[in-house]
């Protein structure tokens, strides 16, 4: 078995990260990031210029970045998240290198002293995926390195230290202008600022539009530099007043070393995601429905808006779990495709958030784990397509030949039974006429045409009442089987439940004829044969003194039963009627029972549901179906 | 399917016999006026026909509901004699119609011409008023007992 697939962003192509892979995070922290830190913090307590805590509180937050960093691509080579975790604790610490008093070693500090900036921008911008998704994401990156390192390196060839409480050597020094190195200070000052704004109006924006999934990464990193925002925003308003201003900022430092931590979690949770794959494999053993294995997929792949698709092979398009055709997000959309295949086929497809790109290990996982309940589900799809297309075909089998038995019935009325009619009526008028003037042969042959007319009328009226009857059209079921009970050759009685006030008994012109209480045509037409056919059985076999037609109108459902107290025994199977009945209900996707104990009598019982739409079997195409003559 | 029984003799439903006391197999002074409602034109012409033959008067013969009402309320005959089914959905606007006259014009009697034989029909002709109201199987127009009828009715 083979599982394959490839992840798709639709609208927007693949783009590989440009960090190389090459480079180890984790011997860059402890070889550069561990010896960076203690120098660091070495020259801060050397000079007890920075308060202890302020000393301690960004060791760690530096500390905590490098621990990040490692951890994070421990758990996911792949993704530089972690290296950049790992580059911006090395910049924080690097930034405290230029307090150092050996000349070189200040010199190289000088370069360095806003180090974290850029990297900080790229994390923040590139996390959770680890890559620029826009170019102005990644010109927002470059201007903040420019500012970083190029325009704070010209800053350092301007500025001399020694006249400072602590006097540096400044190898760089070209021209000592304090106007000239205040002005480029500004100015990297400003470009922070401004990079600074362009990321919160990134991250608003990403924010807005990110799923649930991307979301839950986020949160850790966001309330961290929320958190970090607001303290520094209100401390800055109150000023310096003792002691509000320190205990802002030590909610900006405790955000501060959250920010790596929020970093971290935001990577784990894409990794203990991976635990849910197990849950699934256990889950679906059972199988179960399409819409149980969409939900179990979403929960272990924690994407509540997860879409599957079923590969139609006939249709050659994706259709959902109940076969209908699937609608594809618009080609800009942010979400994803996952093409899941096995052994070279086509089965389905997965439309998913594409935070879910970032752990295309789960993906896998989650695509091979449900593989073959994915392709069971797609041959069920197809199966259930296919029945879908039948039933209604059959529903439109029944509706045509419904419509052709009333224009028959309609053709006999208007065409031989008018014909025959007026003959009659002609004929009478003949026979008033030769009264008392043609001999007694002559009126006894009249008189036999007459009756032999008159039973042949009979005849054609019966025949066009088994057709189609004319009142099951023109006034609906009740008074059809009313009809049908009264002209039996025993005693039925017709019992109503629940019947609709427009059906209401006795019936009124007004009410008899309007559509609108009444049940589709087709639903009519099948209760009305059952009843029919149930009858007929019941005169011909059951020997039964009484029989009994309930008729009960549910919202969902009509229901018809025809009880008899007769000799009992019916064979459920038997009769090609009752087989053609069973056929006709089961168009219309209903039921038809029989219960027939010996000595009891017999029990028919139809259930027809009721569509709330009957144009799609019984439209007006199906109602033009006529009957040629 | 299953042939019903023969109908019974008697088809011929009366609900205004008993209260008219009519009796008689044709007209005995004025000639009765009537208005024949049916969109068959073959039934149309052979029952105007067989009327004339018993010495009523057919003051019009109409084939729809509309001009039905219309000459009705022009000719005001003795009785009208309508068919169910009429246009234009050929169901049952003959007998919405009868039911019409019956309620706008209780003077002019009205008998129903029916095909068939369904009691819903007649809980519909005989529910509003059980006088001057009469029912007749299409069929039996055929029988001596038609101009009966249609006296008795009128």
């Amino acid at each position: 078995m083979s599982v394959e697939g490839e992840t798709v962003r639709i609208g927007w192509s693949r783009r590989r990260h440009m960090l190389s892979s090459k480079i180890s995070p984790r011997w860059l922290a402890v070889g550069l990031g561990l010896p960076l830190a203690v120098a660091a913090l070495t020259f801060k307590l050397d000079q007890h210029y920075h308060s202890l805590a302020d000393t301690a509180a960004s060791g760690v937050g530096g500390l905590l970045f490098l621990l990040a960093g490692v951890v994070a691509h421990l758990r996911r080579p792949e993704n530089p998240v972690g290296l950049l975790l790992v580059l911006a604790g090395i910049g924080l610490f690097a930034e405290d290198i230029q307090l150092s008093t050996t000349p070189w070693v200040h010199t190289v500090g000088m370069l360095l002293p806003r180090a974290s900036g850029g990297v900080l921008a790229q994390l923040v911008l590139a996390f959770p995926y680890g890559r620029l998704a826009t170019p102005a994401e990644r010109w927002l990156v470059r201007v903040a390195y420019g500012g970083a390192f190029v325009l704070t390196g010209i800053r350092a060839l301007f500025t001399n230290n020694q006249r400072l409480d602590v006097p540096r050597r400044n190898l760089l020094l070209v021209v000592d202008s304090e106007q000239l190195s205040g002005l480029l200070d500004r100015a990297v000052g400003l470009i922070a600022a401004g990079v600074a704004v362009g990321l919160v109006i990134v991250l608003i924006r990403r924010w807005r539009g990110a799923g649930p999934p991307l979301r839950r990464l986020l949160a850790p990193v966001y309330l961290a530099g929320l958190l970090g925002g607001l303290a520094t925003a209100v401390g800055g308003l109150l000023g310096p007043v003792q002691p509000w201003r320190s205990a802002f900022l030590w909610v900006y430092w405790v955000a501060f070393c959250l920010l790596p931590v929020g970093f971290l979690v935001g990577v784990l949770r894409v990794r203990l995601a991976r635990a849910a794959v197990g849950t699934l494999l256990v889950r679906l053993r059972e199988p179960g429905s399409a819409g149980e294995l969409r939900a179990e997929l979403a929960r272990a792949l924690g994407d509540p808006s997860l879409q599957v698709g079923y590969w139609h092979a006939r249709a050659a398009a994706f259709v959902d779990g109940e076969g209908r055709p699937l609608e594809l997000p618009a080609a800009d959309s942010e979400r994803c495709v996952r093409l899941v295949e096995r052994d070279g086929q086509r089965v389905a497809m997965l439309l998913h958030d594409p935070a879910l790109r970032e752990d295309t290990n789960l993906l896998d996982a989650v695509t091979a784990v449900a593989g073959l309940a994915l392709e069971n589900q797609s041959l069920a799809a197809e199966a259930r397509a296919r029945l879908a297309e039948v039933r209604a075909s059959r529903g439109r089998i029944v509706a045509a030949a419904d419509a052709a038995r009333r224009q028959l019935e309609r053709d006999l009325h208007d065409g031989a039974q008018q014909r025959l009619v007026a003959v009659a009526v002609t004929l009478l008028g003949a026979r008033q006429r030769l009264e008392g003037v043609a001999d007694t042969r002559s009126t006894e042959l009249l008189a036999d045409c007459a009756t032999g007319l008159d039973a042949a009328i009979g005849e054609l009226r019966e025949l066009a009442r088994g057709i189609h009857p004319a009142i099951l059209t023109d006034a609906g079921l009740v008074p059809a089987l009313r009809g049908l009970a009264e002209r039996a050759p025993l005693e039925v009685r017709l019992r109503t439940v629940n019947m609709p006030p427009g059906l209401a008994d006795p019936p009124r012109m007004r009410t008899i004829t309007s559509p609108g209480t009444r049940p589709g045509q087709a639903e009519e037409a099948t209760a009305y044969f059952v009843v029919a056919e149930a009858l007929a059985n019941t005169f011909k076999h059951a020997r039964a003194t009484q029989a009994w037609i309930t008729i009960a109108f549910h919202d969902t459902a009509l229901c018809v039963q025809v009880t008899d107290d007769g000799i009992g025994g019916a064979d459920d199977s038997g009769g090609t009627g009752l087989l053609g009945l069973r056929d006709r209900v089961s168009a219309l996707d209903g039921t038809l029972t029989v219960h027939s104990e010996p000595g009891i009598g017999t029990s028919l019982t139809a259930v027809i549901p009721l569509r709330q739409n009957t144009e799609s079997v019984d439209g007006p195409g199906a109602r033009e179906v006529g009957y040629a003559t | 399917m299953r042939r019903d029984k023969a109908p019974h003799a008697g088809e011929t439903v009366l609900g205004g016999a008993a209260v008219m006391g009519v009796t008689g197999a044709g007209p005995a002074r004025a000639p009765i006026r009537v208005v024949l409602a049916d969109d068959a034109e073959l039934i149309r012409t052979a029952l105007a026909g067989l009327l004339g033959d018993y010495g009523f008067d057919v003051v019009a013969q109409v084939g729809d509901p509309v001009s039905l009402r219309a000459t009705v309320a022009a000719l005001r005959p003795d009785i009208a004699i309508v068919d169910v089914r009429m246009p234009p959905t050929c169901t049952t606007e003959g007998l919405e119609a009868a039911v019409e006259l019956r309620a706008s014009f209780p003077d002019v009697a009205v008998l129903v011409l029916s095909q068939h034989l369904e009691s819903d029909y007649l809980d519909a002709v005989f529910g509003g008023s059980p006088r001057a109201v009469g029912y007749l199987l299409k069929e039996r127009v055929s029988s001596i007992d038609f101009a009966d009828a249609v006296c008795r009715v009128a």
